[in-house]
């Protein structure tokens, strides 16, 4: 399959307290490789402070990097770009945009016209299932609610690649596997390239083709386990139990606090 | 009416019912001070020349109108006040979002603002009509400066108010700054601008008026108090100073109050 993302040797260190006799570096990511193939779900999964959130922001190109190239269909990545769409774990819709406009942002910033914006819109408010909702304001819309047009927002404008940062980690139990579920659904449909930062094991394994495991802080990639098991996943099976355990393992096991 | 759920739903009441209901709450309190006002007018305490009660004021009030003088006074200080606010709103909201949105103008313009910030608006004045002699661009230029510092202080908190995982979204997206400035900074920080906007009425109504006192111009409703206060008319002056007050409640209530309603309250930024 072709390579859609290439990290290679990234590094990034922050500074903080700069000019004042506090002024400390702080290594967040300590030369990470890591390769994503085309339609490819890829899970980074980590102990909290690792960089986890670091990584991917670096790869959207919001923060700038320390040492490293980042490439994407073998172009590098100098800044943020439509052909990444980020998810953040705090939504980040705009208040002052219905769904439909939050929708219709990224459509606009491709130079897609009005009339053919609002139908992609509809289509997508279809897909996570908000139909109704198109001319709602976030602030009336629930949590699980709210991540569903995140979602649709960065799919609308079909990136070459998906990055979510904890996308459901503010959801409560139910409404997250009702996310997670959807969100597989779409995969199966659409084949997305998709990177998905997580702390949660279960997440991992319900959601990727392979799950990279980050080391404590400074980030580095220890492990990568590839999921065999047909989707949608059965998260009571056996084997499903073994990748957990395996995850597990990687991580630290039972004296990290992962069991 | 029973609902779904069994319970008993109030009837709603109208629309007119409801926003009846609440200008006879907001006018109620007024109409008491100025029932007060009238029984201390009539009570003897200070001579009747020197403290009218209410119903001399108003008759005075309907005198003046009659002869047209109040409306050309009153044309006469909402146009500066509207020409120097609007001045200084533009300035204000332009500079102010440079601010908040670059580190660099920051840097530079906020010990400037600070500085002008510390100097009450009416003590601007005499100093503006060194430059532009007792004349109406004085009093615009006095009010525009006010005017663009109060706001350009919201609109700069208000930028930086601006959660930065919004601009984040929008860079991710291929935002260029100008998209940044007009579709995030500008929404995202309306609810402070439009304090902005309030506070620059209020205070450019105050500084207005007193400027309008300090005399040399034949016409305003300051100007109208202090020929009152030569004249010892103390039923022009309370007249005059009546109007003031039910200019500024007006504007305070209806203007900004409208553009509320329609922007940050829909979108459940403020409460
Ligand atoms: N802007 C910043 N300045 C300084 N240190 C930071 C900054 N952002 C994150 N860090 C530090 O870098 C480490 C990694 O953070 P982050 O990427 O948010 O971790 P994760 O998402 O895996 O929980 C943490 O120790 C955090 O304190
Ligand atoms: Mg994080």
């Amino acid at each position: 399959m072709a390579e859609k993302l290439k990290v290679v040797g990234l590094s990034k260190t922050y500074l903080v307290d700069q000019g004042t006799p506090y002024a400390k570096e702080i290594p967040a990511l300590e030369n990470v490789t890591l390769t994503v193939s085309s339609g490819e779900f890829v899970t980074i999964i980590g102990p909290s402070g690792c960089g986890k959130s670091t990584f991917l922001m670096i790869v959207a190109g919001l923060i700038p990097k320390t040492t490293g190239e980042i490439f994407i269909d073998g172009r590098p990545v100098t800044g943020p770009g439509l052909d990444r769409g980020v998810v953040f774990q705090e939504f980040a819709l705009f208040p002052w945009m219905t769904v439909e406009e939050n929708i219709c942002f990224g459509l606009e910033m491709k130079g897609i016209p009005r009339k053919e914006r609002q139908e992609i819109a509809r289509r997508y408010i279809d897909l996570v299932g908000l139909r109704g909702f198109e001319y709602a304001y976030p602030f009336r819309l629930s949590g699980g609610m709210k991540q569903r047009v995140a979602v649709a927002r960065a799919l609308a404008y079909e990136p070459a690649v998906l990055l979510m940062d904890e996308p459901f980690g503010q959801l409560d139990a139910q409404t997250r596997g009702q996310l997670q579920k959807m969100l597989n659904d779409i995969w199966e449909r659409t084949r997305t390239t998709v990177l998905f930062v997580t702390h949660n094991i279960r997440e991992a394994i319900y959601l990727a083709d392979r799950v990279v495991v980050f080391s404590e802080r400074p980030g580095r990639v220890v492990e990568e386990v590839v999921v065999d098991l047909p989707r949608p996943r059965d998260p009571w099976s056996e084997r499903f139990f073994t990748y957990q355990r395996k995850v597990a393992d990687a991580l630290g096991g039972e004296q990290a606090g992962f069991f | 009416m029973v609902t779904k759920s069994g319970t008993q739903a109030l009837p709603a009441p109208s629309r007119g019912r409801v926003i009846g209901r609440e200008i006879w709450h907001s006018t109620r309190p007024i109409l008491f001070v100025f029932a007060l006002w009238e029984l201390a007018g009539r009570s003897g305490i200070v001579h009747q020349a020197l403290f009218p009660p209410f119903s001399t004021v108003a008759l005075r009030l309907y005198e003046l109108g009659q002869r047209g003088l109040l409306f050309v006074d009153l044309a006469w200080s909402l146009y500066r006040l509207i020409v120097g606010v609007a001045l200084g709103i533009l300035l204000g909201t332009a500079f102010g979002i440079l601010m908040g949105a670059s580190k660099k103008i920051e840097v530079w313009m906020l010990p400037i603002l600070d500085f002008f910030l510390s100097i009450p608006g009416v003590a601007i004045y005499p100093v503006v009509v060194l430059l532009f002699g007792l004349s109406n661009q004085a009093i615009i230029v006095t009010l525009a400066f006010e005017a663009a510092l109060t706001v350009m202080m919201n609109t700069w908190t208000g930028v930086r108010s601006v959660p930065r995982i919004l601009i984040d979204a929008a860079r991710s997206m291929g935002a260029s700054f100008r998209t940044l400035f007009y579709r995030v900074m500008l929404p995202g920080s309306l609810a402070f601008i439009v304090t902005g906007y309030r506070l620059a009425f209020t205070r450019a109504w105050r500084i207005l008026v007193a400027t309008e006192l300090m005399g040399g111009l034949g016409f305003g409703l300051g100007f109208r108090i202090q020929q009152g206060r030569q004249f010892f008319d103390a039923a022009l002056v309370l007249a005059g100073v009546l109007v003031i007050a039910i200019i500024g409640v007006i504007t305070e209530r209806t203007l900004l109050r409208w553009v509320e309603a329609r922007t940050v309250e829909r979108w459940g930024t403020v409460t």
